[in-house]
C-alpha cells in the first residue's frame, strides 16, 4: 500500500483541477469560434500573410527572370571572348602565362572585344559590362588586371552613338575607339583591395576547387560594392570566369546593376504605391539574417536607416514570412521572403541564398486581425480565471474525505488486520473496503510464498530495509547463507545497524558485478546479492550461485587452452599480452616478441598423413617449452603450425639474447620419430622484436615480428631473424612510393647517364649506354622505378619515357656538338611492353635522325612477351638500328635467347667479367660464347669491366667491344676516353694480332 | 460648426491670396516624390547626400520623401522625359520634380504638364533669387513660375599648366594670349609646330561658342520676344566664327578625339579646354598615356575667350528644376524640398563640391563664396574655379537665349552643324594628302569661301527644316 501511494505523481486535486480547467478553456475557445465568423480568426493572419506572399510573388517572378535568363545570360559573349583571345594568342604564337606579363598584347585583346561587349549592353539590359583579363594591366605594374569596364546609368534608353555609356576602366585608346567619355572615377585598369576584389577573386577560385568545365556554373552574384573607395555609386555584380578549352582562366566576365537602377526596378508597382510596401533584394543567411543589396519603397525608409546592411528577423512567421523591428522607429514589419533560385545545385555559390523580400508594417498588414486578437484574448482570460475559481473549489470538497483515507491506510498495522473509515462516497468506499480485502490476501500471500521457496530448496534469503525506522527484516535463508548464526536477531528482525555491520564485515571479495567470494567453513562459497530500492525502502535478495560459478571459471579455463597443443591460444595470449601492456608493463622490462612458423608441415602432412602432422605440432609445442621461464614468459599456438612466444620481464638484451639463442639451438635438436621409424627433425622460422628497441606498442610488436619471420621464410629458412628497421623501411617504402612514381612519370622527372662504349679495335668510343637516373628523391635506382612501376602496372609508361626521353636527350646533346651523330645509343627497353603505331610514328617523326645510330637492348625475362619484343626489333631494323642482348648469362637470357632472338650484339654479363682474369670457368664461359658468336656475325660486348686485368683478359680471348667503370663512369653529359686507357686497349689490342 | 466652416474657408482664401499657399500634409502618410536629375559621380553624390538629409529631418517632420534618381546625362534624362510626357509605350510615368535646360521645359509646358511654383512662395522668397535666373524661369508671357533655379553654371579655360609650363619655357609663349580666340588659335599653331604635329586645344557645348560668339559679334541668333522667335545668322558673323574653328581644326591644331575634351585631357590629347563650370571638376590631376601609365600635372583656370574687340561675354548655363503638375499635396511637397534645397547654406554646400554656382543672392556675392571657399579649406583647383568663376559673373554678360518652340532641336543644329563640318573637312584632307594634293592647297580648299559658303547655305537649310516643323 506504501508502494503504492508513494508512486502517485499527481494529486486527485490537481487532476480534477486540471480537466475543469481544460474545460474551462476548450469552453472559451468555443466561445471564441461562435464570436469569430465562421472561424476565420486564424485565418485573418494566414490571409494577410498570404495576400503578403502573393505580391513579393509578383515582384519575384520577373526579377528572377531577369536576373538568370536576361542580365546573366553572358555564356555567348564569353565564348566570343575566349576565341578572340585564343585567336591572338595562337596569332602571336604565345601562351596564356604571357597575358601575366604582356600588357600589350591584354590591350589589343581588349581593344578587340570592346565592341562585343558595348552590344551585350545594349542587349542586355544592365548598367554595366566588363571584362577582367587574367592579365597584366600595365606594363611592370604587376598589381594592374587588364580589361574594360562600361557603364549604362540607363539602360532602358539605347543610343545609336555610345554617348550615354562611360568607361570606368580601360585604356585611352579603348575609349576614343567606342567614342565612350571616361567616367570621373576612371582608371587605366583594374586594381583590387580586399574589400572589393570578390567580383574578380571568388568566380576564379571556384573554378581551382571545381570539377564542371562550365563557366555558367562558377557564375557568381556579388553584394553591391564600390568599385574603389572615391566612387560613390554602388553596384551589384554578377560574374563568370572564361575558360579556355583546358579549363584555365582567361579572364572574367561581368555585368553590374547599380543600386540605384535597381532600387528603381524594385520601386514600382501598386503594392509600393498604395500599401506603404517595400521590397528588399539581398542575400539570406539564417544565422546573420538578411544582408541587404537594394530596397526601395518609402515604408522601408520610415522604419530603416539608408544604411542598413543587415537585417534580423525577430520572428519566422512560417516558411517564408518573418517579421523584423525597424532600427528607425522600433515598430515591426512583416516580410515575405522569397528565394530566387540564381544558383544551380552543386555549384559554387548556392549557399548564397538570393531572397526578394515584400515588406509592409505591421499596422497596416495586420490592422483587421490584431483588433480580433485584443477581443479574444480579454474573453479568455475572463472566462478562464472564472473557471480556476470554481474548480478550486469543488476540488477542494471532493479530495477531502480521499485524503482522510490515505491517511488511515498509511498508518495501518500490516500485521492487523485493517479497518477504514467511510467516506460516504459511494465509488470511494467500495475502493476502500478492496483496499481491505487486498490486505489480508497479501499478508496471506506472503506467507505462503515463504513456506514455497522452503520447499524448493533453494537457497535464497531477503531482506528489506525501511528507510525510515531502525530495524531491517530479514528472511530465516538470509542467516542461514551467510552462516552467521551468532548475528544477533529478534525472529525476522535485526536492527539496522548490525545489518549494516554485517554486509560489511562479510562481503568483502567481489567477483562480479553481483557476486560475492564466501571463505564458510573452509567451502568456497559464491553468493549473488541483489537490491532495488525507492526512496522508503530497500529490498535485497541473497542466492547461493557455487554451482553455477564453477562450471563457468571452469569453461573459462577450458577457452583459453588450445586444444591439440594444451599450450594457451591465441585467445589466451592476447588476453595476458594485452594486460602485460596495459596495466602490468612495468613488469616488461627488456621484452622479445618471437613469431615461429614451422617451415616443413606442409610435406609432413603430405606424406605421412594428418594425424602425424598433428603429433608433430604437439611435439613442437611441448619442444618450445625451452623458452619458457617462469613468470617470464606467454607461448602460445597461435594457429595451425605458428607459434607466438613473449619473453618478458629481462634486465637486458644480451641475457635475454643468450636465453634465445639457447633454446632455439635446442629446439632445433629435437624432433618426432615418425611411424617408419625415421627421426624428423623441427626445422621452423622464426621472427623477433624487441621491446622497447623495436617498438612500444604490441600491435607494432606483433607487426614487426610477423614482418620479420616472413622476410626470413623469403630469404633464409630455417633461421630465427632479428627485426631490421631499415629493410622494413626499404619494403614500407617500396609500397608507399606510388605517388613518387605518378610524379615521375606524369612530369618526366628523369634525365639519362652517359656510360661509353669502347670499339676495341679502334681504342675509340663506339657508342653511349644511355642510363635512366631518377629525378624524384623518393626513387633513388632505376632498378627501385622499375620495380614500382612493374608492382603499379605502369611499366609502359616507364618504357615510353625511356624512349622519348632518351632520344630528347641524345638529339640535345647532337645539336650542342657533345655528341657525333653516328655515334651508337644503347637504348634499355623493356621487353614486357609494346610501342604502338602512334608512339613509333612519333618516334620516326621526330628522332629519324639517330634512329640508325640506336642499338635496341633487349632483357628476356619470364614476363616476356615474344611477340612485342618481335615486333620492336624489326621497327629498329627498319630504321636502320641494330640490336643488343642484354646480361647475358643471366636468368633467362641464356643461349637460349641467342638463338631465339636475331641480334647484332651480345652484352656479357658483368657477373661474368668480374675477376674474369682469375676464374677459369668464366674465362671458358666467354670464350665459348665469343666463338659462338663469331660464327654468326655476331659482335660481343664486355659489360662491367673495372679493373686493368680484366680487360686485358678479354682482349685477349677477342671481345669487340668494352664497357664499365674502367673505361668510363656514366657521367650526364658524354665524356670522351681518357688518353691513357685509349692507349691501353690499343695496345692490348694490337698484341692481340701478333698471337 | 457652420461658423468653424467659413472661418477655415476664410483663412484658406486669405493663404493663397496674400501669401504662399501651404497644404497639409501628414507624417505617417507621406509623400513620396521621384526627382529624376543627370547629376554623375561627385555632384551626384552631394546631391544625394543633401536629399537624405532633408528626408531625415524637414522631410520626415512633414512628411515628404525624395527619392533622387540620376538619369545619367541631360540627353539621356531629356528623351526619357520626352517619352514620358508623350506618353510613349514602355515609357515611364512622369517623375514629380524633373531637372530641365529652359528648352525642355518650355517644351513640357506647352503640354500643360508643369505646375506653376510661385503659387507656392511669396513675393519676398521669389525676390531673393538672382533676377536673371528667375527670368529664365518664367516661360509663359503671362508668368507664373515654371523652372525653379537650384545651381548654375558658366564657362571657362582649363590647362594642363604642366604641359604649358614646358611649352612656354622653350618657346616664350605669351599666356595672355589665351585671353582671345584669336590668341588662342595663334597658341595652338605654335605649340602644334613645337610638339610635332599635336593639338594644343578643343571645347565641348560647341553651340555655345556660335550662340555666345554670335552675340558678342554683334548679332543674336535666337531673338525671342513674347514667345516669338526670330532668327538671325549673319554672314560675317559666321565666317569668323568659321576661321576660328574649322580652320585651326583642319589644321590640327584644335583637336576632339574621345567623347569630351576633358577626356582628352586625362588622356594626354590635349593641352587646354573650354568647358563649363562643373564640369572643371573632372579636370584631371594626373594625365595617363595610351599604355596606363601617368604622370602628374598641375592645372590652371582662366576665364573665357572673347573675339578680339568684343566685350566679354558668356554663357549662363545648368538646368532648374521642373514640378509636374499634379496634387497640391505633391506640388507643395516639391516646392518645400526646392525651397529647403536652395537655403544659402544648403545651396553653397552643393557648390563647392559641384563646382555649380549658387542661385541666390545672398549666396552670390563673388567675395562672399570666396570667403566660405577659404573657410571651408577649399583650395587648389577648386578654389581657382570658384575664384574664375566669380570674375566671370562679376565682369562678363551672362546671356541665355529665352525658351522657344523647337528650341532643343535649333540648339542641337547650332551644337552640330559645324563641329561635323570641320570633322567631314579633316577627314577629306587626309585623303586629298594621300591623293596627292599639297596640304596647303587642300586646307585652304577645305576651309576656304567655297567650304564655308557650302556649309552656311546647309546650316540655313537645316535651321529652317528644324523650325518649321
Amino acid at each position: 500500500m506504501m508502494a503504492r501511494n508513494a508512486k502517485r505523481k499527481r494529486s486527485i486535486m490537481q487532476r480534477i483541477l486540471l480537466s475543469l480547467l481544460i474545460i474551462a478553456v476548450l469552453t472559451t475557445s468555443f466561445l471564441v469560434a461562435s464570436l469569430s465568423v465562421g472561424g476565420a480568426f486564424t485565418e485573418l493572419t494566414n490571409n494577410a500573410l498570404d495576400m503578403l506572399d502573393e505580391r513579393t510573388q509578383n515582384k519575384r517572378q520577373p526579377l528572377q527572370d531577369s536576373m538568370i535568363d536576361h542580365w546573366s545570360n553572358l555564356e555567348s559573349t564569353a565564348e566570343t571572348i575566349r576565341s578572340v583571345i585564343n585567336r591572338h594568342l595562337v596569332v602571336k604564337n604565345l601562351d596564356i602565362q604571357d597575358m601575366k606579363t604582356d600588357a600589350a598584347l591584354n590591350a589589343e585583346i581588349v581593344m578587340d572585344i570592346a565592341p562585343t561587349l558595348v552590344s551585350k549592353l545594349r542587349a542586355g539590359g544592365t548598367t554595366g559590362i566588363f571584362v577582367i583579363l587574367n592579365g597584366i594591366g600595365i606594363a611592370d605594374q604587376p598589381d594592374t588586371w587588364a580589361g574594360i569596364y562600361l557603364r549604362d546609368a540607363d539602360p532602358s534608353a539605347n543610343n545609336s552613338t555610345n554617348s550615354d555609356l562611360l568607361m570606368l576602366r580601360g585604356l585611352p585608346p579603348v575609349s576614343r575607339e567606342l567614342g565612350v567619355s571616361l567616367d570621373s572615377y576612371w582608371q587605366a585598369s583594374f586594381t583590387f583591395t580586399k574589400d572589393n576584389g570578390d567580383y574578380f577573386f571568388k568566380p576564379m577560385e571556384a573554378v581551382q576547387m571545381g570539377t564542371s568545365d562550365d563557366p555558367a556554373h562558377y557564375g557568381y552574384w556579388c553584394m553591391p560594392f564600390q568599385l574603389d573607395e572615391n566612387n560613390p555609386t554602388a553596384a551589384m555584380t554578377y560574374t563568370m570566369p572564361i575558360l579556355d578549352k583546358t579549363g584555365q582562366v582567361l579572364g572574367v566576365i561581368g555585368v553590374d546593376i547599380t543600386t540605384s537602377y535597381l532600387t528603381s526596378i524594385l520601386n514600382s508597382g501598386e503594392f509600393i504605391r498604395t500599401e506603404p510596401g517595400s521590397y528588399v533584394l539581398g542575400i539570406h543567411r539564417s544565422d546573420e539574417g538578411i544582408l541587404v543589396a537594394a530596397a526601395a519603397g518609402s515604408s522601408y525608409k520610415q522604419y530603416f536607416n539608408p544604411g542598413e546592411t543587415v537585417l534580423m528577423p525577430t520572428q519566422m512567421w512560417d516558411s517564408n514570412s518573418i517579421a523584423l523591428k525597424g532600427s528607425r522607429n522600433g515598430k515591426t514589419m512583416y516580410a515575405s521572403v522569397m528565394p530566387l533560385q540564381l544558383y544551380s545545385p552543386n555549384t559554387a555559390f548556392e549557399d548564397d541564398q538570393w531572397v526578394l523580400m515584400g515588406m509592409q508594417p505591421e499596422d497596416s498588414l495586420m490592422a483587421f486581425s490584431n483588433k480580433f486578437r485584443q477581443l479574444l484574448a480579454a474573453a479568455m482570460i475572463t472566462s478562464m480565471l472564472l473557471c480556476v475559481v470554481v474548480a478550486l473549489i469543488s476540488s477542494r470538497k471532493m479530495t477531502k474525505p480521499i485524503t482522510s483515507l490515505v491517511k488511515q491506510v498509511k498508518d495501518a498495522d500490516p500485521k492487523t488486520e485493517l479497518q477504514l473509515d467511510p467516506t460516504n462516497i459511494a465509488e470511494i468506499d467500495i475502493l476502500a473496503e478492496a483496499i481491505e480485502d487486498l490486505h489480508h490476501d497479501v499478508a496471506e500471500s506472503a506467507e505462503r510464498l515463504a513456506s514455497i521457496l522452503e520447499m524448493t530448496g533453494m537457497r535464497v534469503g531477503v531482506v528489506e530495509v525501511p528507510l525510515d525506522g531502525d530495524k531491517a527484516y530479514c528472511s530465516p535463508g538470509f542467516f542461514e547463507l551467510l552462516a552467521c548464526d551468532e548475528i544477533p536477531h529478534e525472529g525476522d528482525q535485526i536492527s539496522r545497524e548490525t545489518f549494516r555491520k554485517v554486509m560489511l564485515d562479510c562481503f568483502t571479495e567481489a567477483v562480479d558485478d553481483d557476486i560475492w567470494r564466501f571463505n564458510v567453513r573452509g567451502e568456497e562459497l559464491y553468493l549473488r546479492y541483489k537490491q532495488v530500492g525507492n526512496e522508503h525502502k530497500i529490498v535485497g535478495t541473497l542466492m547461493d550461485v557455487t554451482d553455477e560459478m564453477q562450471k563457468r571459471m571452469d569453461l573459462e579455463r577450458a577457452r583459453d587452452v588450445d586444444s591439440l597443443t594444451g599450450i594457451p591460444n591465441r585467445r589466451a595470449f592476447t588476453r595476458i599480452t594485452q594486460e602485460l601492456f596495459g596495466r602490468r608493463r612495468d613488469e616488461m622490462g627488456v621484452t622479445a616478441m618471437i613469431m615461429v612458423d614451422l617451415d616443413n608441415l606442409k610435406y609432413l602432412n603430405s606424406t605421412y598423413g594428418h594425424d602425424t602432422g598433428d603429433s608433430f605440432i604437439r611435439a613442437f609445442a611441448h619442444a618450445l617449452g625451452a623458452f619458457e621461464e617462469d613468470g617470464h614468459s606467454v607461448v602460445a599456438r597461435r594457429s595451425g603450425d605458428e607459434f607466438y612466444m613473449l619473453l618478458y620481464g629481462y634486465e637486458n638484451r644480451d641475457e635475454l639474447e643468450d636465453h634465445i639463442n639457447a633454446a632455439w639451438a635446442q629446439v632445433a635438436t629435437q624432433g618426432l620419430l615418425l611411424p617408419d621409424g625415421s627421426f624428423y627433425r623441427f626445422r621452423a622460422s622464426g621472427g623477433l622484436a624487441w621491446y622497447p628497441d623495436d617498438a612500444t606498442t604490441l600491435s607494432k610488436l606483433l607487426h614487426y615480428a610477423d614482418f620479420a619471420m616472413y622476410k626470413v621464410k623469403q630469404e633464409n629458412k630455417g633461421s630465427l631473424a632479428r627485426f631490421d628497421m631499415s629493410v622494413y623501411t626499404e619494403e614500407a617504402f617500396l609500397l608507399n612510393a606510388r605517388e613518387a612514381l605518378d610524379r615521375l612519370i606524369d612530369n618526366q622527372l628523369m634525365h639519362y647517364a652517359y656510360q661509353p662504349v669502347v670499339e676495341v679495335k679502334s681504342g675509340e668510343i663506339w657508342g653511349y649506354e644511355l642510363l635512366m637516373r631518377p629525378d624524384v628523391p623518393e626513387l633513388k635506382s632505376p632498378g627501385a622505378v622499375l620495380r614500382l612501376a612493374k608492382a603499379q602496372g605502369k611499366l609502359h609508361h616507364i618504357e615510353r619515357i625511356t624512349w622519348f626521353c632518351g632520344l630528347e636527350s641524345a638529339k640535345m646533346n647532337i645539336e650542342r656538338g657533345m655528341l657525333k651523330k653516328d655515334t651508337k645509343l644503347f637504348i634499355n627497353s623493356i621487353a614486357s611492353q609494346k610501342m604502338d603505331l602512334v608512339e613509333r610514328q612519333h618516334i620516326i617523326d621526330c628522332y629519324s635522325d639517330i634512329l640508325p645510330s640506336v642499338v635496341l637492348e633487349v632483357t628476356e625475362s619470364e614476363d616476356n612477351n615474344e611477340d612485342f619484343t618481335q615486333r620492336k626489333i624489326k621497327f629498329i631494323r627498319s630504321n636502320g638500328g641494330m640490336v643488343a642482348i642484354d646480361d647475358y648469362g643471366t636468368g633467362y637470357n641464356s643461349e637460349l635467347a641467342l638463338v631465339q632472338i636475331p641480334c647484332d650484339i651480345v652484352k656479357v654479363d658483368a657477373s661474368f667479367v668480374r675477376n674474369v682474369d682469375t676464374d677459369i670457368n668464366k674465362q671458358a664461359l666467354v670464350k665459348n660464347l665469343i666463338s659462338y658468336a663469331r660464327a654468326r656475325n655476331i659482335a660481343v660486348l664486355a659489360e662491367g669491366v673495372e679493373t686493368r686485368e680484366e680487360m686485358e683478359t678479354l682482349i685477349g680471348f677477342g671481345v669487340d667491344y668494352l664497357q664499365g667503370f674502367y673505361l668510363g663512369m656514366p657521367r650526364e653529359k658524354p665524356q670522351q676516353l681518357l688518353q691513357s686507357v685509349r692507349q691501353e686497349v690499343l695496345n692490348f689490342s694490337r698484341r692481340q694480332q701478333f698471337l | 460648426m457652420k461658423r468653424f466652416l467659413s472661418i477655415l474657408l476664410a483663412l484658406t482664401l486669405f493663404s493663397v491670396t496674400a501669401s504662399a499657399q501651404t497644404v497639409k500634409l501628414s507624417p505617417d502618410n507621406p509623400q513620396v516624390l521621384t526627382l529624376w536629375h543627370y547629376y554623375n559621380g561627385m555632384q551626384q553624390q552631394t546631391f544625394d547626400q543633401l536629399v537624405l538629409e532633408f528626408n531625415e529631418t524637414v522631410g520626415m517632420e512633414k512628411g515628404i520623401i525624395i527619392e533622387p534618381m540620376s538619369q545619367g546625362g541631360v540627353n539621356d534624362l531629356t528623351d526619357k522625359l520626352m517619352d514620358a510626357a508623350n506618353r510613349k509605350t514602355g515609357a515611364d510615368n512622369m517623375p514629380d520634380i524633373f531637372a530641365a535646360y529652359a528648352d525642355t521645359a518650355h517644351a513640357v509646358n506647352k503640354m500643360g504638364l508643369v505646375a506653376d511654383i510661385s503659387a507656392y512662395m511669396t513675393e519676398e522668397e521669389q525676390a531673393e533669387y538672382m533676377d536673371s535666373y528667375m527670368a529664365e524661369g518664367r516661360l509663359d508671357a503671362q508668368g507664373g513660375l515654371k523652372v525653379f533655379p537650384i545651381a548654375k553654371s558658366t564657362e571657362m579655360t582649363l590647362i594642363n599648366k604642366t604641359e604649358w609650363d614646358a611649352f612656354v619655357a622653350d618657346t616664350g609663349a605669351d599666356i595672355n594670349k589665351l585671353a582671345t580666340w584669336e590668341g588662342v588659335v595663334e597658341i595652338s599653331k605654335a605649340y602644334y609646330e613645337w610638339s610635332g604635329g599635336k593639338a594644343f586645344f578643343g571645347r565641348d557645348a560647341f553651340a555655345n561658342y556660335i550662340l555666345i560668339g554670335s552675340l558678342q559679334l554683334g548679332v543674336e541668333m535666337f531673338q525671342v520676344e513674347n514667345d516669338v522667335m526670330t532668327l538671325n545668322i549673319d554672314d560675317q558673323v559666321m565666317r569668323r566664327l568659321w576661321d576660328n574653328y574649322v580652320v585651326p581644326y583642319v589644321n590640327g591644331w584644335f583637336g576632339a578625339y574621345g567623347r569630351f575634351r576633358s577626356d582628352d585631357v586625362k588622356t594626354g590629347q590635349l593641352v587646354a579646354l573650354v568647358g563649363s563650370t562643373s564640369g572643371a571638376l573632372y579636370f584631371p590631376k594626373e594625365v595617363t598615356r595610351d599604355d596606363g601609365s601617368t604622370y602628374a600635372i598641375e592645372s590652371l583656370a582662366l576665364p573665357l575667350p572673347n573675339f578680339e574687340g568684343t566685350s566679354p561675354c558668356a554663357v549662363q548655363q545648368g538646368a532648374g528644376m521642373v514640378v509636374t503638375k499634379s496634387t497640391p499635396e505633391k506640388e507643395y511637397a516639391a516646392t518645400v524640398f526646392l525651397k529647403w534645397f536652395t537655403e544659402v547654406e544648403n545651396n553653397i554646400a552643393f557648390s563647392l563640391s559641384s563646382g555649380y554656382l549658387p542661385v541666390k543672392k545672398a549666396a552670390n556675392d563673388p567675395e562672399v563664396l570666396h570667403e566660405i571657399a577659404i573657410e571651408r579649406g577649399v583650395t587648389g583647383l577648386l578654389h581657382d574655379i570658384i575664384h574664375t568663376g566669380a570674375q566671370i559673373t562679376s565682369t562678363y554678360r551672362l546671356y541665355t537665349n529665352n525658351a522657344f518652340d523647337n528650341g532643343y532641336e535649333a540648339r542641337q543644329v547650332v551644337d552640330t552643324s559645324m563641329v561635323e563640318a570641320a570633322e567631314h573637312a579633316k577627314v577629306e584632307l587626309a585623303l586629298l594628302v594621300e591623293a596627292g594634293m599639297a596640304r596647303e592647297e587642300a586646307i585652304e580648299r577645305l576651309t576656304g569661301d567655297e567650304a564655308f559658303e557650302a556649309w552656311l547655305a546647309k546650316f540655313k537649310a537645316d535651321m529652317e527644316q528644324v523650325l518649321n516643323n
